[in-house]
């Protein structure tokens, strides 16, 4: 590590100074009347989509007639009407209850899994980037072993290895995106390391880990928030495609991607409702997530733009 | 002879990244529910068949040893054998690669047409309506989810309109697959001038290349847009503004030029990608490629075939990038990592 000579009382106060403005500016740029002052058009309709997702998954089943599993083979296959919006299934399950229903599972999946990959690959990154050396070369060789895969295709090996079901869904994606968020972050981190704040930090004598925890990823937020915003959709698609191939949510468990799998079959005989609709609602949510990331990238780190 | 160095380092860098994949890989199929043993035996195996079968195919030693004797088998071009089939793993993943290729290889080339001049005019009009509407387009390729954009092309393309063949995969029900030179359909019957092979291998291709191409061309007009305007900005774009050079020779030679370099990178990547990855299009066309016959020896509890898939897929992804770093550092002569 690079020592400086400024650890007099007055460059201590100095820089503390520094970093506290640091942090003032960080913590502006996070309120949240903040970001939807400056977000776009496109990114407040990304906004609104997401709010309601939330909102829909939360109430809607609770505010609908219908089971998403009971089955009620007298009424089923009835096209959409006032009584079935999306019309009902081959069980006579009620399809736009199930896709209200299946948004909960597919939410859980892809905010789990990016949340647990968030806080892993956090760790991964900035204790990388912190010691280097080492500690860098090992984990991050681990990082791009993973990368080195095709991501759905590795995702569909190991969910295949560990068993169909919505945990093991969670941790596959987790492991799938560990690799962004500790690449993002150990750049982040490697530049951060070098500003004067942290070096004082360092020669007063402050603990690494408190470094890492109270510096240098609080100042990384940004970039993390970005990066949690983008493969937030990736998430989603790959939890709905691998269960549209049967190896994620098992049925009956309604998800968009095993429901968009079950109508496959009705789609030729003209019942395209079952299939078409939580398919619907898949691109709303994937359309969403990506319209709120794009705005969010351009106003908290318009360097990540690609 | 820094180009040689870069390279020579460049290619030594893939060793600890294949090891990598061969660790992963090794040990996912050895997750894999069910017993290998029992199920390359067959139902009407004995106990002492199955033990037999077990320490031949070194079951019983242990892991590491298991894991070496993996590595050995790769390096003499040995993947194994489906049990279901009973043949080589290769040979079969070999005879699904050209459906793979054929798909992919047409659609990226497709999409490549249109994304990069729709990304060149949106950075030239940037802020404009139609700019706009093109971001809109790209946001929404991007989110659509190829296993239902291809139902959808199913039901619109086939069932309503029917102007679209049924996807019933590479060519139709009742013409005969021309003779076989490449493998590849189309080229194959060029070759051999067969007429109705051609056209109904065409239209067989028809509606699983535009699901893919919509979901192409977007990330390739938001690479192209913005890498154009990066250069756009540059310094030796205004002075060729300043020193009175025409509009299109400015755009053309000494912009897209430039600017087509993160391009290249990211239609590399995916083409990595894509050539094993697109196992939800093949699966919904039921296109016979090597993505649908991995998922369905991971439903038979095939070993061998997934093993090998998801190794050579990798291998590919890798490699595919590898030349593409490489054919940029001879474009771009700064780039010396």
């Amino acid at each position: 590590m690079r020592r400086r000579t400024e650890n007099t009382p007055v460059a201590i106060e100095r820089l503390t100074r520094q970093a506290n403005r640091f942090a003032e500016i960080t913590k502006r740029r996070f309120g949240f009347a903040y970001l939807v002052f400056r977000l776009n058009p496109a990114s407040l309709l990304g906004l609104i989509i997401v709010v309601a997702l939330f909102l829909s998954a939360f109430f809607g089943p609770l505010a609908l007639p219908y089971s998403p599993d009971k089955t009620n083979a007298p009424e089923r296959f009835q096209a959409p009407s006032s009584s079935h919006f999306f019309g009902t299934d081959k069980y006579g399950r009620d399809v736009f209850t199930r896709v209200l229903s299946a948004a909960r599972v597919d939410l859980l999946i892809a905010l789990g899994s990016i949340g647990l990959a968030f806080v892993i690959g956090t760790a991964i990154g900035s204790l990388a980037a912190y010691f280097g050396k080492a500690v860098d070369a090992v984990l991050m060789r681990i990082m791009d072993m993973i990368k080195s895969f095709p991501q759905f295709i590795l995702a569909m090996a190991l969910v295949a290895a560990l068993g169909p079901g919505v945990r093991n869904l969670i941790i596959v994606i987790t492991v799938i995106m560990v690799p962004s968020f500790a690449r993002m972050i150990r750049s982040r981190v490697l530049s951060l390391r070098e500003m004067a704040y942290v070096d004082a930090a360092r020669t007063s004598g402050v603990p690494w880990w408190k470094i890492i925890t109270a510096y240098l990823i609080p100042n990384s937020l940004g970039t993390l928030v970005v990066t949690a915003a983008l493969n937030v959709s990736y998430a989603m698609l790959d939890a709905a495609g691998l269960s549209y191939l049967g190896l994620g949510v098992r049925p009956p468990q309604a998800e968009w991607g095993t429901m968009i799998s079950e109508g496959t079959s009705q789609l030729l005989a003209g019942r395209w409702w079952i299939s078409v609709f939580p398919g619907l609602a898949l691109f709303l949510a994937v359309l969403g997530f990506n319209l709120l990331a794009d705005g969010l990238r351009d106003i908290i780190d318009p360097r990540m733009r690609r | 002879m820094r180009l040689t160095f870069f390279v020579i380092r460049r290619l030594l860098q893939l060793i600890p990244v294949l090891i990598g994949v061969s660790v992963i890989t090794f040990t996912t199929a050895r997750l894999l529910p069910g017993n290998a043993a029992i199920m390359a035996a067959g139902p009407l195996a004995s106990p002492e068949d199955i033990e037999r079968l077990e320490k031949h195919m070194k079951l019983d030693r242990p892991i590491w040893e298991q894991y070496f004797a993996y590595v050995n088998d790769i390096f003499h071009g040995d993947f194994g054998k489906s049990w279901r089939t009973g043949r080589p793993v290769l040979v079969e993943l070999w005879e699904h690669f050209p459906a793979s290729f054929e798909l992919v290889t047409f659609s990226l080339f497709v999409a490549i047409l249109i994304g990069i001049p729709l990304g060149v005019v949106a950075a030239i009009r940037q802020g404009s309506r139609l700019d706009q509407l093109l971001r809109g387009i790209s946001v929404g390729g991007i989110s659509i989810p190829v296993f239902w954009s291809g139902l959808v092309a199913i039901f619109v393309f086939y069932f309503l309109l029917k102007i679209a063949p049924p996807p019933i995969g590479r060519i139709g029900f009742s013409v005969r697959p021309p003779e076989h030179v490449t493998g590849f359909y189309i080229l194959d019957s060029i070759l051999t001038l067969n007429g109705p092979a051609l056209a109904s291998s065409l239209s067989q291709l028809a509606l699983p290349s535009l699901t893919l191409i919509i979901a192409m061309t977007s990330p390739i007009i938001r690479i192209t847009r913005s890498s154009m305007l990066d250069v756009l900005k540059e310094d030796y774009i205004r002075s060729a503004k300043a020193s009175g050079l025409r509009r299109p020779v400015i755009l053309f030679r000494d912009a897209l030029k430039n600017a087509l370099l993160p391009v290249i990178t990211l239609i590399g990547g995916y083409y990595g990608y894509s050539l094993g990855g697109e196992v939800l299009v093949e699966q919904i066309f039921s296109w016979p490629g090597m993505g649908r016959y991995s998922v369905e020896a991971i439903f038979n509890l095939d070993y061998a075939p997934v093993q090998a898939f998801v190794m050579l897929t990798a291998v590919l992804y890798v490699a595919i990038y590898t030349i593409v770093d490489v054919l940029y550092a001879i474009i771009d002569p700064r780039i010396r990592y």
